[in-house]
Formats: C-alpha cells, structure tokens, sequence
C-alpha cells in the first residue's frame, strides 16, 4: 500500500536494512534507515567504503539482486519497492522511475557495442523508439545535454577518455527519461580538472533539468556543490543529517567532523577550497588567520630565500 | 585491416613452409634409409633400382639445406611419395580419408556448437536450480568420459535394436555408389538415391555425436563459468538498471563478451577431436584421416604419417585463422 502523501515523495525509507547472506549469517550492511526525499528534493549519502552507502544507492535505483535480505520499507516514486523481506516493485522503478549513474563509467559501458548502439538498446527497452534514425536523433540530443558531439555515437567505449565516458554515462542515464536520478561515486576516477565538470554537470540534473536527485560519495567537498540535504552513514547507519551547509558548518557528530577534516575543506565555514582575493593557501593552511584574507607580500630573507606568508612577515 | 589479412596469409604461409621442412628432417633422422622409405619400402628383384631412383629423387647427395628446399618443391606440387601400408599414392590415400574425416568433424561441430552453447547459456541463467545441478554433473562426466568406449557401448546399443552402424555405407550400395566428391552425403544426393543418402547419414550420425561429446561439455561447460560471471560486470549491472530488457541482456552484453573465447576453445579443441576421430573412426570400421595415421604408424609408413601430419596440421592452421577472424569480429579490442 501507498499512501497518496507518499507518492509525492520520491525517495521514503522506513526502517530500511539490507544485507548479504554469508555462510549462514546475515551481513547487514545498511541498518534501519529512515529518510524522506521530497520530489525535486537533493540528497547527498556521505560515508567511506564499506559504509553501505552504494548497496543502498543501488536499492533506491532498484538494483536488489536475489542474495539480498531485506528488511522495512521502500518506496521510490510512488512505488513500492521493499515492503519486510520482500522485493515487490524494484523492476517497476528500474530504468523507468530512476536511472543510475556508476561509479566506474569505463567499465559500465558495453566493451562490444558502439556507444550508439548503447543508446539504441537502452531507448528501445526502456522508452519502446524502435527506429535506429529516430534512436540517433534522441541519443543526439541527450549528448548534447552533457556537452558531447554527434560523433561519439560512432566510437566504441575504449576509444573515449575518462571524462568522456563519464558524461556518456550521464547521458546514458537520462535516455529512460527517469524523474529520480541516482549518481554513485561520480567523481571518484576523474582529475580535479574534470571533477569540478561533472559535479555541476550532475548539480544541474537537479537545479536546471529538476530531477530527484541522489549522490553517493566518500568526498564530502562535493556534496555542497550537488546536493541540498546532507545524509552522514557510517556502518550501515545514519548518524548525522540536516541540509548540507548547516552539516558542513556545524558539524555535531564526531564522525562526520572527521569526514569533514579528512578532506580539503577543513574550513568548511568559510569559502570551500575555492580561491580567495587573499593568500593562495589560505583554504588549507592549518595557521590561517584574519591577516592572510589581504595577500601576503613575497619576503626575502637573505641568501636568496624567499617565502610568501604572513607569520613570517609578523 | 586489409594489411592484417595480408600478414595473416603471411604467417600462415611461413608457417606451412616450416611444418614441410620439419615434416623432411622427421624422415631424415628416422631409423633406416630414408630413400628406401621414401620408396615404400619395395622389395623383390626391382628393390635396389627403386630405392636408388628414390635416393637421386631425394637428392641425397646434396647438402642437407638444398635437400630440406627440393623435399619443400615436390612437396608442394604433390609429390607425396607412395604409402607402404596401402601400396597406392599417399596423395590419394590421404585425400580421399581427410575428405571422410572431413564429413565426420563437420557434422559433429554442426552439432557441438549450437548445442555446447545453448546448454552453457541455460545453464548460466539456472545457476543453482535442479536443471544446473544435474547438466553440470553431465557435463563433467561426459567431457571426461573416454571417448572409445562411448563408441563400443553405442554399437552395443545399436546392435541391440538391430542395426549396425559400422562403415560408411551399406555394402549392397557399394556396387552402383560412385564416388565423385568423396563426401559421401553428397555423392548419394548427386546420385539422386535418397534411401543411400539416408543410410550414409544413420552410420555418420551416431561417430559424430560421439566426437562431439568432448567440445560440446567442455564448451558448455566455460560458457557456464564465463558467463555467470559475466552477468554481474560493471556493464551489465549498469544496463539493468537502464531498464535493458532480459533477452538483450544476455544476447548482447554477456554473451558478447564470452563468445570470441568460447569461438577459440572450439578451434583448438579441434585437435582432440582428430584423435577422437582416430579412435572412433576405427571402432565404427570406417575410412579416415584417423585411421590412416594409425595404420601408418603401426606400419613405420612415413610418407604416409608426414602427410597425414601435414594434412590435419593445415586444417589446424585454417580452422585456428578463421577463429582468429571471428573473434577480431566479435572483439573490438582486438587490434589487427
């Protein structure tokens, strides 16, 4: 049963756990998450690896093969998809309702299949356009949202770059004409150059397209850039949530003050690792302080040494 | 591309030009004279004259590497020597028992290749069922099962509902048969015989289906293993969940992916079914490339045996290339 406030929600989890069989036992690596993800909403689901964040990214795009246990609720799109033990709905969702975008993009495309002919599998099952012209015209267009030529429809996936694939995946996902977009790890194998790319390119999903959209991620530098709200995990749990610039400023829980440290925004309060008018270093400079927001003076100290900093000009 | 079928030629060319110079320095060192071999082994009053034209023919008396480049020549014109154990032209022997294995391994892999793939796929979609458990049993069983005495158990078999599927043909059609391709199903649809043709296919029938036991199970079986496997790489998972439907799922994305290797472990699996050839060639009494090495061997019969080697080396070479071919079209990270 779902309730007609629940189908306005795109992403509800009650109670939700999901776990592996091994030997016997049952691994349980999400335990009793409860969220709610409103239609048009943005989530980031923050943790490191092992955290259980991709099996339940993989279960909010309805990626739950049979070896799963399941346990609590499920709905995503209106739809139910975990109701107690039983996967009831997760092929209704998939490639209909929400789409994913991998974490590997090289390795989730077809090594034998023109990127075209990818496009054509996935528009002929998923949206019934059985014409390969009619096919090409639409591939055409969904590359043209990420910034790609025609031209790659003619290549086969290890003829593109990284990044090339990436928006190819991008692309790919957004051909079943989902409402509910669920990106794993999207930045995880690219250069800082084409990480800052794809993060707007995904953010945009959200803001410009205004799809649902889900973010899985180790890095939590790049949820402000995606995502609205802010969901920490750690072993399976939720231990900390709130919108992503509250979290990022007042961090409560210890673990995700961690997370924070661990990457480059250390101080998260102020601008995010972006370049300020002041010192270059400034973002990460354990030392910052209120003098190193006007740009420090290159000393020479003698014996042709020269250093740019603040402290040293005090 | 054009280039790589250019050096494919090449090399297999090279190749065939090796295999005859090495074929030549397997008659030199074997034990006794080479020219009284190459003469097959003649005797009675005209013996010394034989073997003395077979030694001039040879060239004995050259050095070695003009020798091993005249045995190349005639070689590759078809002068093949005279078989010891038939007393007729090795060419012709050779030819007309390659032409009856050819129309054995040719039925057997016309069966073994659809067959050993369906089985794998059904068997990679069931994994764990009652179906898998019992095929996958089957298959261990029957890919190790020795081969001659699946043929002795199937004319058992056969004898016991009363047919006996030896030979190539029925005796009592030998009379009015003439042989015009060698390919026997052939020769009695030419003769427009339909009762001949299906009595040469009864006896063809059950040798192939025992030649095809072991590349049938052994296929099915890595098909299984591949492709199981196969259905949860990265892009497979991806195109589930980009709503790719069941069939396109397995056709191509996974079976893509384990088709080219499948393709090759037929190709060199084809060797072991000339020696199941032999074998069962030689239990079902009937003519063949198999059987002809046999004899050969037992008989010390070189010319015999370096063509009949070189023979079965060529087909090896030929099938190995076409598979190379196939699996470049299949593979696009193939580069040539």
């Amino acid at each position: 049963m779902v309730l007609a406030q629940e189908s306005r929600t795109a992403v509800l989890a009650e109670s939700l756990s999901l776990g592996y069989e091994d030997m016997g036992a049952v691994f349980w690596a999400v335990r009793g998450v409860s969220l709610e993800l409103p239609r048009g909403g943005s989530l980031c689901i923050v943790g490191e690896s092992g955290s259980g964040k991709t099996t339940l990214g993989n279960a909010i795009a309805g990626i739950i093969p049979p070896y799963v246990r399941t346990d609590g609720r499920l709905v995503v799109g209106g739809v139910e998809v975990v109701r107690g033990s039983r996967v009831v709905g997760a092929d209704r969702i998939r490639g209909r309702v929400v789409t994913r975008i991998p974490q590997n993009p090289a390795a989730s495309l077809n090594p034998y299949l023109r990127v075209g002919e990818i496009f054509y599998d996935v528009l002929r099952d998923s949206r019934g356009i059985g014409s390969r012209s009619e096919s090409r015209g639409e591939a055409r267009r969904l590359l043209s949202l990420v910034g790609l030529e025609e031209e790659v429809l003619d290549m086969y996936p290890h003829e593109l770059s990284g990044g090339m694939s990436q928006r190819v995946a991008i692309a790919l996902s957004l051909a079943p004409g989902p409402s509910i977009v669920v990106a794993d790890e999207p930045t995880s194998n690219l250069d800082a150059y084409l990480r800052g790319y794809i993060v707007r390119l995904i953010g945009d999903l959200n803001r410009r397209l205004g799809m649902t959209l889900v973010v899985i991620t180790h890095d939590i530098s790049v949820a402000e850039l995606m995502c609205g709200d802010l969901s920490v995990v750690f072993l399976g749990e939720i231990v900390e949530r709130g919108s992503v610039s509250e979290v990022l400023r007042k961090p409560l829980h210890p673990y995700t003050s961690e997370l924070i440290e661990a990457s480059v925004l250390e101080r998260a309060g102020r601008k995010s690792g972006m370049r300020t008018e002041g010192c270059a270093y400034y973002a990460r400079c354990p030392h910052a302080g209120g003098e190193c927001l006007k740009p420090p003076p290159m000393l020479r100290l003698g014996d042709g040494r020269e250093v740019r900093c603040w402290r040293l000009a005090r | 591309m054009v280039g790589y079928y250019v050096r494919r030629a090449l090399l297999g060319l090279t190749l065939i030009l090796g295999l005859i110079a090495l074929v030549y320095l397997f008659v030199y060192v074997a034990p006794g004279n080479p020219a009284y071999v190459w003469a097959g082994k003649p005797r009675g009053p005209k013996a010394a004259e034989a073997i003395e034209l077979a030694a001039r023919e040879l060239g004995l008396d050259q050095p070695l590497h003009i020798q091993v480049a005249s045995f190349v020549c005639r070689f590759l014109t078809g002068s093949w020597g005279a078989s010891v154990a038939f007393k007729r032209p090795v060419a012709e022997v050779v030819l007309g028992a390659f032409k009856a294995t050819t129309e054995l391994l040719l039925l057997s892999y016309a069966i073994s290749i659809p067959l050993g793939l369906y089985l794998g796929i059904f068997m990679a979609l069931r994994r764990g069922s009652a179906a898998d458990k019992v095929l996958k049993f089957l298959s261990s069983l029957l890919a190790s099962i020795p081969r001659f005495w699946l043929a002795v158990v199937v004319i058992f078999a056969f004898y016991l509902i009363g047919f006996q599927p030896l030979g190539r043909i029925d005796p009592r059609y030998l009379a009015e048969f003439r042989e015009v391709t060698g390919f026997y199903l052939l020769d009695a649809l030419l003769m427009s015989r339909p009762d001949a043709f299906l009595d040469v296919l009864a006896r063809l029938i059950p040798p192939a289906l025992i030649v095809a036991v072991y590349p049938t199970f052994y296929v099915a079986k890595y098909v299984r293993f591949a492709l199981s496997e196969k259905l949860y790489e990265d892009y497979v998972v991806e195109a589930i969940s980009l709503g790719v439907s069941r069939r396109t799922l397995v056709m191509r994305y996974s079976l893509r992916g384990v088709l080219p290797a499948a393709f090759q472990l037929f190709g060199i699996n084809l060797v072991y079914s000339f020696v199941d050839a032999a074998v069962v060639e030689t239990v079902f009494m009937r003519e063949g490339i198999g059987r002809v090495l046999v004899e050969g061997l037992l008989r010390s019969d070189y010319p015999l045996i370096v063509a009949a080697f070189f023979t079965v080396s060529l087909v090896m070479l030929a099938v190995n290339s076409a598979v190379d071919l196939v699996q470049k079209k299949l593979e696009p990270r193939v580069r040539v």
